[in-house]
């Protein structure tokens, strides 16, 4: 607990938390204190000197710069003295006199920093005659960001945001003094997961981004506050639109959450929204040709369909539903059936999981106050980027950082210890005695551990990553983060009953049993480990309902195809986050031609159909999506609403998960998937699709001896499917183990339960010929 | 890598007199400046590697000084000052005719590799005001003739080694400190003088 510290600054005492600087305990009073390069998340660096301020001391008053000022008792400070105002002004002059003033061009207009603060504090003239520097006007720093060199003010926001948040710092200033400039090297992009921050962090216009570039000015912007629903994270978010169109994403500072961080996918993947190729009408299958028909009509059809009570209806939901529309599938399938309906989710890595009484559950917090930190999951960085963050924030703070798993590579680079290959075998199995593991002895007996647990492949049998968070529940202090990292996987834990992976509808549907299929924001045919099975199983039923945004391969098979909104920006409800966490999702653009949400749909066909239904609108579901939890601050709108509550609440509930128990041992490949892919929403947004689905595989070494691979290329030839990609070595990977990302078309066509041929590509000796 | 073995075990053994890799930058800088005359973008790859830090990283730091120099320099770098006390005894002469003599602008090297020029500032030469430095070694004393006749023996004789009393004593005038010991060091190279990196050496 730190101590309070009493100052009084241009008069009023105001009292403070002893470690804050300055400009921070003046800010929490509301006092507020102009600056460039200081940002709250960021560590002072006292660039810009904007934000100087008188104090006493013992030789007079003295101007320092409030944002590396540390505060110290009986401090008095004057932040509107003459000095002060002379100071911002000679700072406003000498920031300005290399500024090229383009702001009538400039994307920041209106918003920004540099221009707010020249009109509240600047001098109003300057008495600069000289020429300015120039530079060439925008450069491309990476595919989607752009760098105006003229308007940077040096702040090193964008810097320090690299090397000390992100932790790849491929920008940086070069040169000195006057012709200092942020870029990068020659021939090494900005290619960072995260350097969207960067632009919204930007104090100037100096940074854009190409996805929003001279789209709109602030002023014409509608804006409200959302969550990000593109991996379990959850991060807050900010929508803007101009002229119903969806702009920008912008990422709010959560404390808990985010911390105003978004990974680059999140910012920039709602583009597809706009795109011309999206659904707008109805559409039946009639010999295998898509004809647009009237959504009454479907109604109907499906009506005769299910009011036989015989019929067995199944669901394949995507993990992109909101809340409310996972209750409104439950409350259809409580009245269509008396017997208890199983649920799939569209989750190749669905497992049971540890919830229950005896594991405690961990918060995003407790990383940081723990004195561990153990993964063995999924490679955060490419599936829960800014959970990545979180874990890096934790290290840097002194949290000791421990991975399992010889597929973690990024995470294994900020890791104290990496437990790759020789403790992690390539079927996945711990092959050595964890408890004997020296720096498991030191860092993790007896402490307080927050475990990230879960499987990083299909293949990787339960059994194994249980008994390494079996071990540590035994021998620490440990809480867990169970991650599963799918979109709103949580909200479907905490209002399905009897929920499934998709590893089990491959198991369990079949004709027999299925006779109307809804497949629900889910396109397994075109990325999932178990693409082909599902493909066949989908071909063999009566008669199956798509919803969706675009057409995509698994719609091309269905019966029906139902335009829907999208559950960024189209609809309102609610999200819950890998820490049961439960905020709001708004609703700031409308949806294109006849689309309807998922609710909208399967209420309508409910009333329709006479069944009974008592929940006919939002907010009546959103009531009984949270049936189980007894709290009086329960995740309803009501109280979501409250300004208090913006972050979110939250409120643990034990799933019910059914997967039936993976136990297999042998793993031909490994399979995962990277954070750019081409799934139909990722190619519909420019940013992303610029930013690469490259195909490529990852190898062992031995493997490129092996097959003689060279060039880089190979082929990949499994009976009749041939793809060629490119392959990478990767030291981390066992001898003989191929890690194939397989959210990439194409890649995902292999059946990965049988052999796959490696052999030197062909195409390179196609070439040789020519 | 570009880096030959010779060259990277030497840079390993540097690397080794830091506790932290990345405080050896500056010296692999060095260590890369007397190996090609300036800090090559190929260079700076290797030294990245080395240190475990990103490429621009190095970048930064190398172009932050001055005396690592970001282009291929000529044989002799010619550095006259141009601060106060060499201003207010007509350094500006010197500057403009050795600038005449080498036909280049300030920064610029000759075609033939045989010049780089650069008004630089203080060299802490004041007592001898107007100063310059032939691949960092110092001349004081100066008049725009004399630093022709120093730029033409140059020149003319194109020493491996320069070494500052020889050519103070045939070009230079007034010193700092003319009770200061004789030296026969100089520089071999355009690279600032490191006995370690072999850029500077006694003259036989
Ligand atoms: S580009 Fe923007 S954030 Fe980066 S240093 Fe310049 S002004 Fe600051
Ligand atoms: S980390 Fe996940 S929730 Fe956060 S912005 Fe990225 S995709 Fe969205
Ligand atoms: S905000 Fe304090 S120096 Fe920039
Ligand atoms: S001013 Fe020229 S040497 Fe100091």
């Amino acid at each position: 607990m730190s101590d309070k510290v009493n100052l009084n600054v241009n008069g009023i005492d105001i009292q403070s938390d002893s470690n804050k600087l300055l400009i921070e305990a003046c800010e929490d009073s509301g006092i507020h204190i102009p600056r460039f390069c200081w940002h709250k998340r960021l560590d002072p660096v006292g660039m810009c000197r904007m934000c100087l301020v008188e104090i006493e001391t013992p030789r007079g008053k003295m101007l320092v710069p409030s944002c590396t000022t540390e505060i110290t008792d009986e401090m008095v400070v004057d932040t509107e003295s003459d000095v002060v105002k002379k100071a911002q002004e000679g700072v406003l002059e000498f920031l300005l006199i290399n500024h090229p003033l383009d702001c009538p061009i400039c994307d920041k207009a209106g918003e920004c920093p540099l221009q707010d603060q020249t009109m509240a504090y600047g001098p109003g003239e300057s008495r600069f005659v000289e020429e300015k520097r120039h530079f060439e006007k925008p450069i491309n720093i990476s595919e989607i960001i752009l760098l105006d060199r003229e308007r940077c003010i040096l702040c090193a926001r964008c810097t320090r945001f690299s090397d000390e948040i992100s932790g790849d710092p491929l920008i940086e200033f070069i040169q000195r003094g006057n012709k200092t400039e942020v870029n990068t090297f020659p021939n090494e992009p900005f290619k960072s997961y995260f350097s969207g921050n960067t632009v919204q962090i930007c104090p100037v216009g100096a940074l854009t981004s190409t996805s929003y570039r001279f789209k709109a000015r602030p002023w014409d912007l509608k804006s409200t506050r959302s969550t990000c629903n593109g991996c379990s994270m959850g991060c807050s978010i900010e929508l803007n639109s101009s002229q119903n169109k969806m702009l920008r994403i912008l990422g709010v500072d959560n404390d808990s959450v985010n911390q105003g961080w978004l990974c680059d996918k999140g910012r920039y993947n709602f583009e597809y929204l706009n795109s011309e190729k999206r659904l707008k009408t109805p559409q039946k299958s009639i010999n295998n040709n898509f004809v647009d028909v009237e959504i009454q009509d479907v109604y109907s059809e499906l009506s005769e369909i299910i009011q036989d009570r015989k019929t067995k209806v199944n669901f394949l939901l995507g993990s992109n539903l909101a809340n409310e529309d996972y209750v409104a599938f439950r409350e259809f399938s409580k009245s269509i059936s008396d017997t208890e309906q199983s649920f799939y989710i569209n989750d190749d890595l669905l497992y049971q999981g540890h919830f229950g009484q005896d594991n405690e559950l961990a918060k995003i917090d407790d990383l940081n106050s723990s004195d561990a930190i153990v993964v063995w999951a999924e490679d955060l960085k490419e599936k829960m980027p800014v959970l990545y963050l979180r874990v890096r924030q934790a290290v840097k703070k002194g949290v000791k950082l421990i991975v399992f798993g010889h597929t973690n590579k990024t995470l294994s680079d900020i890791a104290d210890v990496f437990y790759g290959k020789e403790t992690v075998s390539k079927n996945f199995e711990i092959i050595k005695d964890v408890s004997k593991l020296n720096e498991i002895k030191n860092y993790v007996i007896g402490k307080n551990v927050t475990a990230i647990i879960g499987k990083s492949t299909p293949q990787q049998s339960d059994d194994s990553v249980t008994e390494l968070f079996e071990f540590l529940r035994s021998n620490s202090n440990t809480k867990i983060l169970n991650a599963y990292t799918k979109g709103n996987i949580y909200g479907a834990f905490q209002t399905l009953e009897n929920i499934k992976g998709t590893r089990d509808f491959v198991e369990n549907i079949s004709g027999e049993n299925t006779d109307l299929l809804f497949i629900v924001g889910a396109d397994p045919v075109g990325r999932s480990f178990y693409s082909n099975q599902i493909k066949s199983i989908i071909e063999n039923l009566d008669t199956v309902v798509s919803l969706d945004i675009f057409n995509h391969e698994t719609a091309e098979l269905s019966n029906f195809v139902i335009p829907v909104s999208s559950t960024l920006g189209e609809k309102e409800g609610s999200f819950t986050n890998i820490e049961f966490r439960t905020s709001r999702i708004d609703k700031l653009v409308p949806s294109p031609g006849q689309t309807v949400s998922d609710w909208e749909f399967i209420t309508s066909l409910m009333n329709f159909a006479g069944l009974s239904n008592d929940s006919n609108s939002l907010e009546d579901l959103n009531n009984k999506a949270f049936v189980n939890i007894e709290t009086s601050s329960k995740p309803v709108f009501d109280n979501l609403d409250k300004p208090s509550n913006l972050d979110g609440i939250i409120n643990v509930y034990e799933p019910a998960i059914n997967t039936s128990e993976n136990n297999s041992t042998e793993a031909l490949f490994y399979t995962g998937e990277k954070l750019y892919g081409d799934s139909v929403t990722e190619r519909h947004s420019e940013s992303i699709s610029l930013l690469g689905s490259k195909k490529f595989i990852e190898v062992s070494q031995d493997i490129v001896d092996k097959f003689n691979l060279t060039s880089g290329q190979c082929s990949m030839v499994q009976g009749d499917i041939e793809t060629t990609v490119s392959y990478i070595i990767n030291d981390n990977l066992p001898n003989d183990l191929i890690y194939i990302p397989i959210n990439r078309r194409d890649l995902n066509k292999f059946d990965f339960s049988k052999e796959i041929k490696v052999l030197p590509s062909r195409v390179k000796e196609a070439l040789n010929v020519n | 890598m570009s880096w030959d073995e010779k060259l990277l075990k030497q840079a390993k053994k540097i690397i080794k007199l830091y506790p932290q890799k990345r405080s050896a930058l500056g010296t692999l800088l060095h260590l890369a400046q007397s190996k090609d005359g300036y800090i090559s973008d190929d260079s700076i790859s290797v030294i990245s590697d080395l240190v475990g830090i990103t490429e621009v990283q190095v970048k930064s730091v190398s172009t932050f000084y001055s005396m690592y120099k970001q282009e291929p320099t000529g044989k002799y770098l010619i550095s006259v000052c141009k601060s106060i006390s060499c201003e207010i005894n007509n350094s500006s002469e010197v500057i403009s005719k050795v600038q005449d003599f080498t036909g280049l602008n300030n920064n610029e090297t000759d075609e033939d590799g045989l010049f780089t020029f650069e008004a630089v500032e203080c060299i802490g030469a004041c007592g001898g005001a107007p100063a310059m430095q032939v691949n960092y070694e110092t001349v004081e004393g100066l008049t725009g003739d004399n630093a022709i006749n120093l730029c033409n023996w140059l020149k003319e004789k194109q020493p491996d080694i320069v070494v500052a009393d020889d050519m103070q004593k045939d070009f230079g005038g007034v010193k700092s400190f003319d009770w200061a010991i004789t030296d026969n060091t100089g520089a071999t190279s355009n690279a600032p003088g490191f006995q370690t990196l072999k850029t500077t050496k006694a003259k036989k």
